[in-house]
């Protein structure tokens, strides 16, 4: 019986919480620069591990970045902050390059090559459309 | 279905004729309902990494230039999900398969996996235990796999051997079957220590299934199956290694190799070496806590898949286990004041070997068709001494399964087939008693699933085997899986299952007591006199996977019953002196009912929590009884969490598990004097444990836990332990921790992991 009541108690609280932060939930999507899933991964995580955000999803082919987050834990600036300091370019901000170094080769998206070498494939299967 | 065949054929004969040496050719296909290929036409074939590509003509064939260092040929097609396949010879013609109609317009959503899945799609209600969660609990061999599990549970069979079994539904470890990669793994003699011949980091993953599973594995399974798979030599190319020691003197060493050796062959090469080279005993009853022991484990395999549909593997398995439990050096001293000559000590030497083949087909032209064949054969030997008792055991086995699965008409029905053989050959030994017998088995059975929508799945099955000793019997088996929405599956399983108790091997840990050993069995043409067990399951489980404030949970509820026809009962209830074994007189059952709720609490951590009920009844002579030392109740919750990633992969890990065992009952203590008596119920206790794991990178962690950190031990383990060869000493009667608190702390290496 006991039990019972600790677990009615914390159940309630997680709705009385899940109504009050509601309000102050916001959707955001704004462009990430990438190329492949290992850049998605990165993105999604830099985004997640962002105090506030709720969900973040990356499209490869769009280069979209669609956030919820709380308006009351982070700014839009913060969450641009947050993917540069992932190493990924945003719409509005720059990743330093020291940190754009650091992932790995694959990812590096500001590379022309690298680009060709993903966008061939996605072209070539497109041309079927 | 031929003409599709010959179609093909024709296909790839053209593919053939349009070869050249600069070019490759082949063939584009796609798989329709029935599961026969067409070829596709107009469909994009190019290059990875190069501007070279042509499309197929109306027959799906294709002819294309080699441009240089081209390696990886990918076929895409509107609407299909593409096929990329790495080019070794171009001689030969290509196949590439597109997979059936993806939504043109699917976004990929990259879920966070967790390290334990619950399935939705399985008809039988299976769990799988990812090696994620293995790192959870990081000791030491499979027994002390299911840690952080809510549905095994790992018992001390007594408080010398240092051996643990697990449960399933409250009963005991036998009545598990549990295979490694769906080939029998531990059963038989293996059943008494065979857990402990399988290091944990060796394993891949588990799949746990509650109740009894699929025929195709054999009649054994009642209480659930326990799948685990090593790991695989095609993986990935990498190698492993891993050190551990703990507070109770324990070394551990891992090593293991994969590595491709040619276009279609890889091997994987495994070593374990573990000892315990320092006596210690922390509750000061003048016994080691646990033996010294040493272990040495190897196993080798080969696969080889030749890229067309035959695969195969051969493999070998080698253990040498020994130990030596029992008093303390410092006793020694103590004899005299005891007034005896001779420490109690116990000596178990087990050495196993095994040899094992597996054969695959699978038809090109036909998805749904394939055929296996799996052997194996090995030897246990076990010799050991429980103070004054000698018990010596051998079986000798073979086993082979033959598998043929394909569809009737569509792919909405489905079946499996086969044949199977089994040859044990038992000789045990305690003292002056000699048991032996040879089993041969020959079996067939038929299984077939009726998939009409990705809601209903009916899987019905049915085996008969012929035993030399208990005669022919049948075993029905039937699971049913309805989804009522993208979130909720229900499942139902009712069947039976079968298996030879060994009567001794199994009991053995009563050998470390002075009870003598009655056996009762009245049937003069069976082993012991006991028939072989037999058991109807039934279960019911409910899985609803929820989304809340963005984050994923699900819960569960499972409920299940066993009920048993014949069962080996081992009887300790009418005298602490003895050991009754008899067949069931009377009824048996296992009653479950657990209910787990799963919830990313706060983003990336993880709860999982868990009761369980479990009543467990056995009609003794002394009347219809729950069986001794399993808690009716059982609470479980475990918390994970992981900090992020860095650029290099660095990171943290923690996690804690909590448990609270129930009241178990103890059996009969009452005819011992007053000082060897126990209460009739232990006390509920906690157990809590913890590990936290520091990953440096990609290659490299170390890991610290402690388990039982509450340090709760049950007081006076072993019943009489002054005077182990009198009338009243009892080791087997163990409920609880035995040693206290125990940290541990381990390292992993993991080089040429590649990272994607």
């Amino acid at each position: 019986m006991k039990y019972l009541v600790i677990l009615l108690i914390s159940a309630f609280s997680f709705a009385a919480n899940a109504q009050e932060s509601t309000k102050k939930i916001a959707e955001t999507t704004f462009e990430v620069d990438g190329v492949c899933g290992m850049c998605k991964k990165r993105i999604e995580n830099a985004a997640m591990r962002t105090p506030g955000v709720k969900l973040a999803e990356w499209n490869v082919e769009t280069h979209q970045l669609k956030l919820v987050y709380k308006t009351t834990k982070v700014s839009k600036d913060e969450l641009h902050q947050a993917i540069i300091a992932a190493g990924h370019d945003t719409d509005k901000m720059k990743a330093e390059d020291s940190v754009y170094d650091q992932i790995h080769d694959c990812c590096h998206y500001r590379d022309e090559a690298v680009i060709n070498k993903h966008k061939k494939k996605a072209v070539s299967g497109n041309t079927a459309h | 279905m031929l003409k599709k065949t010959i179609g093909l054929l024709l296909m790839q004969g053209l593919a053939i004729a349009l070869w050249s040496q600069e070019s490759v050719s082949g063939v584009v296909i796609s798989e329709d309902k029935k599961g026969r290929f067409n070829p596709i036409p107009f469909a994009n074939v190019y290059w990875m990494d190069s501007n070279f590509g042509t499309t197929t003509d109306s027959n799906g064939v294709f002819q294309l230039a080699i441009p240089e260092n081209a390696s990886y040929l990918i076929a895409s097609f509107v609407g299909y999900s593409s096929d990329t396949i790495e080019v070794s010879s171009y001689a030969k013609p290509l196949t590439l398969k597109l997979g059936t109609s993806v939504k043109l317009s699917a976004v990929e959503v990259e879920a966070r996996r967790k390290s334990t899945e619950m399935s939705f799609m399985n008809p039988i209600n299976t769990e799988n235990i990812s090696q994620d969660e293995l790192f959870k609990a990081a000791c030491c061999n499979l027994s002390e796999s299911f840690e952080t599990n809510p549905s095994v549970d790992v018992n001390f069979t007594d408080a010398v051997s240092g051996n643990r079994q697990i449960r399933m539904l409250g009963l005991d470890g036998p009545y598990t079957l549990i295979s490694r990669e769906n080939m029998p793994g531990i059963r038989g003699l293996g059943n008494a220590f065979g857990l402990t011949f399988i290091p944990g980091v060796w394993v891949e993953s588990i799949q746990l299934t509650k109740g009894i599973g699929s025929v195709v594995n054999g009649y054994e399974s009642i209480a659930g199956q326990i799948n685990f798979e090593l790991q695989k030599p095609e993986a990935k190319e990498e190698t492993f290694f891993n050190l551990y020691a703990n507070q109770g003197g324990r070394m551990e060493v891992n090593f293991i190799k994969n590595q491709k050796v040619s276009e279609r062959w890889s091997t994987a090469l495994l070593l374990h070496g573990n000892m315990r080279a320092f006596e210690q005993d922390m509750n000061s009853d003048g016994f080691r806590d646990f033996p010294l022991q040493e272990q040495v484990n190897v196993m080798n395999r080969w696969k080889y898949d030749n890229g067309k549909g035959l695969m195969g593997q051969i493999g070998f398995h080698y253990v040498n286990d020994e130990k030596v439990g029992g008093e303390t050096e410092a006793r020694k001293e103590e004899l005299q004041e005891l007034g005896r000559d001779a420490l109690y000590r116990l000596q178990i030497n087990s050495e196993k070997a095994e040899i094992f083949t597996k054969t695959g087909i699978v038809f090109p032209a036909y998805k749904y068709r394939s055929m296996g064949l799996q052997m194996s054969a090995s030897f246990i030997d076990q010799e050991s001494f429980y103070g004054i008792r000698d018990y010596h055991a051998r079986e000798e086995s073979f086993y082979a399964n033959y598998i043929y699965q394909s569809i009737i008409s569509n792919s909405f029905h489905k079946f499996k087939t086969g044949f199977s053989y089994l040859y044990d050959d038992y000789n045990e030994q305690l003292d002056d008693l000699e048991f032996s017998r040879t089993e041969r088995v020959p079996g067939a059975f038929f299984e077939y699933s009726f998939e009409p929508s990705p809601q209903f799945t009916l899987v019905a099955g049915a085996r008969w085997d012929e035993h030399n000793i208990y005669g022919g019997f049948f075993t029905p088996r039937i699971h049913l899986r309805y989804a009522s929405d993208e979130y909720t599956v229900f499942r139902l399983l009712a069947g039976s299952g079968q298996r030879t108790a060994n009567v001794i091997a199994e009991r053995q840990s009563f050998l470390a007591s002075s009870r003598s050993f009655q056996f009762l069995g009245q049937n003069p043409a069976y082993p012991f006199g006991i028939p072989m067990e037999r058991a109807w399951n039934y279960g019911f489980n409910v899985l609803r996977n929820f989304t809340l404030d963005y984050r994923d949970g699900y819960v569960s509820l499972d409920l299940y019953r066993t009920e048993f026809v014949n069962q080996l009962v081992a009887d300790r209830d009418e005298s602490s002196n003895e050991v009754l074994f008899y067949n069931l007189e009377g009824e048996s059952y296992a009653n479950n009912a657990q209910f787990e709720l799963s919830y990313e609490l706060i983003k990336f951590l993880d709860l999982r929590a868990a009761y369980r009920f479990t009543e467990v009844r056995t009609q003794y002579r002394s009347g219809l009884r729950q069986q001794p030392f399993t808690p009716k109740h059982r609470w479980f919750v475990n918390l994970a969490y992981n900090t992020a990633k860095s650029l290099k992969g660095a990171n943290w890990s923690f996690d804690l598990t909590l448990k609270r065992h129930g009241e178990q009952r103890i059996p009969l203590t009452a005819d011992n004097p007053l000082d060897d008596q126990r209460a009739e119920m232990s006390p509920a206790f906690f157990l809590l444990n913890s590990q936290i794991t520091r990953n440096f990178n990609e290659q490299w962690s170390v890991y610290v836990g402690v388990e039982n950190l509450l340090d709760y031990r049950q007081e006076n383990p072993i019943i009489s332990s002054e005077n182990p060869f009198g009338n009243n000493f009892d080791a087997s009667m163990v409920w609880g921790p035995i040693f206290g608190r125990m940290a541990y702390f381990g390292l992993r290496m993991t080089l040429g992991k590649s990272e994607m």
